[in-house]
């Protein structure tokens, strides 16, 4: 079972949701109880892939590759390595913490489980995916998911939002289906295969290297996301359930990063090379406007949300200096963010459980009326604004210090970034938190003991990778060396 | 290793109150104090080791990888050389006894336990920061002791402005110490050494980068420190428990910029451009905070404005290369203005008001409160033999050996120490002589708060002894801190020529009138009530006087030309984002709606069995699903799909 460990975790969420569809409607404890053990399963694939990765291992590990569609050389390919590792453990945890905070989730049950686990397997999918096509299914997969989730159990405008993001991803993927047409075609023999990419190199002109790479770009672009494709993000983290903005932020979004790593960079390293500014320009960009606009923001899910643009840019500028350190700040600046901004978004989700609200300026003096979830708070902000000790900052230094050498300029004013984030991440503690609080709380309860255990996980892996980040930074490593070795970056640095 | 245990005691504490705290109580001081005494001790039998020749050189030292990966590595260290040693005492010991203090000073405070915890934060933090060996290790203390100065200063956080205060200091702060994370990185691109030992090794291996390097971190230390331009949070920091002021705002914290800037002297010294702005910065800040604590009435924010006018002194120093006398003064400053701040606080918790204007004939009923506030008072003054005159004297020393020769550093220097003489006298004498102005049912404060006042009330007396001449200036051999031996020409190492040694009489008269104008001044003036300044004289500086009282209108400027911009920005980038960005994919996308419903229509009159299958796909998941009609954005897009993929064909046949 080992060998096709990566199969049943994809297939096990995928399988449960087809299964979900003959459970009884009525029985929810049922339904709710299926949805926990199948990601629960995941769970304990990701955390036995742990004890067996060998980060130092060459290629792949626990690969498998099945002629899929032989005609035109289709595989389904799947495999391991250390950029994708950190992603499937990210999304292992969240998965299971995301459906346990589902239970304020009481309309349809039955759609929301089968609808969840679709998009678990489907995320998995493109995370563990070594084949073009399979890449692009699983991709799609995860889109029609979420559009629903957002569609139906979202907030008042959640049609507006649940559209928009669809068709801004969708715009995406048909750019990203043109770039996997030219590289099949332009490849010989024909393949979808991204090591046979890799390695055979395809023979487009510089030119067209450049519009295919532009193709795929703007396709992960949208995802990660990278200003001006950003818009859909605020609209659908607002609109999005509590556990579905969890999943939004702390899993999907890390798709367009991963992919830029996966295949972008790899097979046209030319163009990576070349791209090395626009990645920093864009990048400084994101933290100082996605900043900015976040610091006037009057709703709390909408700051969160603008905040992950400003995290988002320290993974570009992670990117842009094309170093070891650099791509690693970049990579773990990744999961840090899905466990930061996923519990962000458990907290600001807990909070609006109680009051219906998300106004800023409603609240005022909670620190005294609820301590835990004021402590809770404090403490997944501090996360937030790259507090050293906690991980964000371990993430953020080491993307700054490898974009330093390449582009000093630009590193330099994207830590005023650093300021920018402080700012708005404490005015909003001072208008949750602080001040006095407005009588209509004052039948305010405090967070419940599941809520607290929904958070401690969270809070343990802030804390040991932002005291201890040489075990993450291990398993990552050396596959970004090689990676970085495939470009022509600098890997010593 | 048991140097660890120095900041790892506290953190422990820290770790229990914050989970036990509610049940431990009243108790929970307990936990705190038990384990700084645990640091109090180690941090002596680090004394103790250094006293041993085989630590001579090479101090007790614990090392461990942070981050190893590839070629990179950063190896983080706790070290315990003098200097680092001498930080610990001063922050362990006075820290234990403001500590000690507290326990009555914040007696019924609904938050009680949690106070002790972020005081042991507080500990962990910056005993990492004293005893890092490493800049990145020292940086994530450094905001550590932030954080903490931030949840203390809003400790009280129904008050709005204790909760604004703590947002400033933490912001202003963090503006200063972007300069510190660019000079780490500007030093680890330059291949520099970013442990302390290292640059003290190699303070040359940057080149012509060291004095940029060294600015930069310098600005870190500015924010921290409360320099001019930076130090605007330090009188608002106020909001926060006295407590609190007396150690992390006045004794420990922002003594770190000091600490930073004596610590990495080797590599301002490698680039002495940098100890020019040192100097220049350290010389503003000194008399112009000093001017302004001249014109506070509030007890609070004269101390405060006296502290940043005093780190500036710190710093004056240093910028003459003279790194004992910078640290000297920070000793004995810890000692004589925590004291301050405590009888302040001891005074408060009287007359509950901060005005020194009401108040007035504490002393009879404040005894050992008004002895100990004279006692620290005279020590900041300059009173020989007091603390303060001795390193007030070192500091003035430094000024007149300046390599560079710059004059107006002395002169900035002494009229520096005569307006600080005047404000504390004056302050005093306001709170202490006199008739009670203010309702005068205060009485003193109970032992706990007593206590701590007395022991350091020794310090103040006491502490500068360690540097006397009868000991052979026994503290600057143990310290053997580098100076700048020739005006911009390398280093030495102090050993009993640099500055601070050289007491001429000039310099000795100099100091001591300085401190006795100052004290005779302020006494005739509001002891006697007799006017200085000619009437005329008077009504023409007004204009001047409302200047400084308003603290040089910085804070409004601020507000005027930074805060306010930014926050516009801030909205204008908002507008931009949901108008122009976000306008222009509405647009797009209401561009393509009408495309596809024109296209949804053909479907319908024409293809209606194609829609039909479509609706029958989605149909499973129920009406609400079916109500979205996506079909019509699927068929859109496939549209462009095939589109796109004949244009692709023809693009490669083309090129490839």
């Amino acid at each position: 079972m080992m060998e096709t460990i990566l199969s049943w975790m994809i297939f096990l969420p995928l399988g449960g949701a087809v299964a979900v569809l003959f459970l009884p409607k009525g029985n929810e404890r049922l339904i709710r109880g299926f949805g926990l053990a199948v990601t629960l399963a995941v769970l304990a694939g990701a955390l036995l892939l742990w004890r067996g990765f060998n980060p130092s291992a060459a290629g792949f590990q626990w690969e498998q590759k099945i002629a899929w569609i032989p005609m035109i050389g289709v595989h389904y390919h799947v495999g391991l390595d250390g950029l994708n590792f950190p992603l499937i453990l990210l999304t292992g945890i969240l998965g299971v913490i995301a459906l346990l905070a589902s239970h304020t989730i009481t309309e349809r049950i039955k759609e929301y489980t089968f609808l969840y686990l679709l998009l678990l397997g489907g995320m998995l999918g493109t995370f563990l995916a070594l084949d073009l096509f399979l890449f692009y299914v699983f991709w799609e997969v995860v889109l029609v998911p979420m559009y629903f989730l957002i569609g139906i159990w979202g907030g008042p405008r959640r049609e507006y939002a649940a559209i928009k993001f669809f068709l801004y991803t969708l715009a995406g993927s048909v750019l990203m289906l043109l770039s996997i047409l030219t590289c099949y075609f332009a490849s010989t023999p024909h393949t979808f295969s991204i090591p046979a990419l890799i390695q055979q190199g395809v023979t487009l002109s510089g030119t067209v290297q450049w519009w295919v790479f532009l193709g795929f770009f703007v396709a992960f672009a949208i995802k990660v996301p990278i200003f001006p494709f950003h818009t859909w993000l605020p609209d659908a983290h607002v609109e999005a359930p509590t556990p579905i903005s969890v999943i939004l932020a702390g899993v999907l979004l890390k798709m367009g990063g991963y992919a830029f790593l996966r295949i972008s960079f790899p097979i046209f390293p030319e163009v990576a090379r070349g791209f090395g500014i626009v990645f920093a320009v864009l990048g400084a960009i994101n933290v100082i406007y996605g900043g900015f606009v976040a610091m006037a923001q009057t709703d709390f899910k909408k700051l969160v949300a603008y905040s992950s643009v400003a995290h988002m840019g320290f993974v570009l500028l992670g990117f842009a200096g094309l170093t070891l350190t650099g791509f690693n700040g970049a990579m773990l600046e990744m999961f840090n963010h899905g466990i930061i901004t996923g519990a962000m978004f458990l907290v600001v989700g807990m909070l609006y459980e109680r009051t219906h609200t998300r106004e800023l300026s409603a609240f005022g003096g909670l620190g005294a009326k609820v301590p835990v979830y004021g402590g809770m708070l404090i403490f997944f902000t501090l996360a937030s604004l790259g507090l050293p000790g906690l991980s964000g900052f371990v993430s953020e230094f080491l993307a700054l210090l490898g974009c330093f050498p390449t582009h000093p300029v630009i590193t330099g004013i994207s830590v005023l970034g650093l300021v920018i984030g402080a700012g708005y991440f404490l005015l909003l503690l001072q208008r949750v938190l602080l001040g006095q609080m407005p009588e209509k709380w004052a039948g305010l309860t405090d967070l419940t003991v599941r809520e607290i255990w929904l958070l401690v996980p969270l809070i343990g892996f802030t804390l040991w990778i932002g005291f201890w980040p040489k075990v993450a930074l291990g398993w990552q490593s050396p596959s970004l060396a090689g990676l970085l070795y495939r470009i022509g970056g600098n890997a010593a640095w | 290793m048991l140097l660890s245990l120095i900041p790892l005691l506290p953190l422990a504490a820290f770790v229990i109150l914050i989970f036990f705290g509610r049940r431990l109580g009243k108790f929970s001081p307990l936990v705190s104090l038990t384990a700084l005494m645990g640091s109090v001790l180690l941090s002596f039998s680090m004394l103790g080791l250094l006293q041993d020749a085989r630590f001579a050189h090479t101090p007790p030292t614990v090392a461990w990888n942070w981050i190893l990966f590839g070629g990179r590595r950063l190896t983080f260290a706790l070290l315990a050389d003098p200097l680092a040693v001498t930080m610990c005492l001063v922050v362990t010991v006075i820290g234990w006894g403001i500590m000690l203090y507290s326990v009555g000073y914040m007696k019924g405070d609904p938050r009680y336990s949690r106070f002790f915890a972020y005081l042991s934060l507080f500990f962990a933090s910056m005993l990492t920061l004293v005893l890092a060996d490493h800049l990145v290790l020292l940086y994530i203390a450094w905001e550590g002791v932030g954080l903490c100065s931030y949840l203390l200063i809003s400790f009280w956080f129904e008050k709005p402005a204790a909760a604004a205060a703590g947002k400033k200091a933490f912001l202003t702060t963090r503006v200063g110490d972007l300069g510190l994370l660019l000079g780490i990185l500007l030093l680890a691109l330059k291949g520099g050494e970013l442990s302390f030992r290292g640059l003290a090794a190699h303070p040359e291996a940057v080149g012509p980068w060291a004095a940029l390097a060294a600015v930069l971190l310098f600005w870190g230390a500015v924010g921290k420190s409360a320099q001019f331009p930076l130090h605007v949070w330090l009188p608002d920091a106020m909001e926060g428990p006295t407590a609190v002021s007396a150690l992390i705002h006045a004794a420990t914290m922002v003594a770190a910029g000091v600490y930073l800037t004596a610590r990495a002297f080797p590599l301002f010294l490698a680039g002495p451009e940098a100890l020019q702005v040192v100097g220049a910065t350290g010389a503003v800040t000194t008399f112009f905070a000093a001017t302004i604590a001249c014109t506070q009435t509030d007890l609070k924010k004269i101390l405060a404005y006296s502290t940043i006018s005093q780190l500036g002194f710190m710093m004056l120093a240093l910028g003459c290369g003279a790194a004992f006398a910078g640290m000297f003064h920070l000793v004995t400053h810890a000692a004589f203005k925590a004291l301050l701040f405590l009888c302040a606080g001891s005074v408060i918790h009287a007359v509950h008001h901060q005005d020194v204007t009401r108040m007035g004939g504490l002393l009879r009923s404040m005894p050992i409160t008004g002895a100990t506030f004279l006692i620290a008072a005279f020590a900041m003054a300059g009173v020989p033999p007091l603390a303060g005159f001795w390193s007030k004297e070192a500091v003035l020393a430094a000024a007149a050996g300046d390599p560079l020769g710059r004059g107006w550093l002395l002169w900035t220097a002494a009229a520096t120490a005569g307006l600080t003489a005047f404000y504390i006298t004056r302050a005093g004498i306001l709170i202490f002589l006199g008739s009670p102005r203010g309702n005068g049912q205060a009485h003193e404060s109970s032992w706990t708060m007593t206590v701590p006042l007395i022991f350091l009330a020794l310090g103040a007396v006491g502490i500068g002894w360690i540097n006397g001449p009868w000991t052979g200036h026994a503290f600057e051999r143990f310290l053997h801190l580098p100076v700048w031996a020739a005006a911009g020409h390398g280093a030495a190492h102090g050993t009993g020529h640099g500055a601070g040694v050289g007491h001429g009489p000039g310099l000795l008269i100099l100091s001591l009138v300085l401190a006795g104008g100052g004290i005779g001044l302020a006494f005739l003036r509001y002891g006697l009530g007799v006017q200085l300044l000619p009437e005329r004289l008077r009504r023409a500086g007004q204009p001047i006087y409302r200047v400084i009282a308003n603290k040089y209108f910085i804070d409004e400027l601020y507000e005027a030309v930074l805060i306010r911009p930014f926050l516009a920005i801030s909205r204008a980038l908002f507008r931009f984002d949901q108008r122009g960005v976000d306008g222009a994919v509405n647009g797009a996308g209401l561009a393509g709606l009408w495309v596809s419903r024109f296209k949804g229509w053909v479907d319908r009159r024409i293809v209606d069995g194609a829609v039909n299958g479509a609706a029958a796909v989605t149909g499973w998941l129920g009406a609400g699903v079916r109500g979205l009609q996506t079909g019509w954005v699927q068929h859109y897009l496939l549209i462009a799909v095939v589109g796109g993929m004949v244009l692709l064909l023809l693009l490669i046949r083309g090129w490839a």
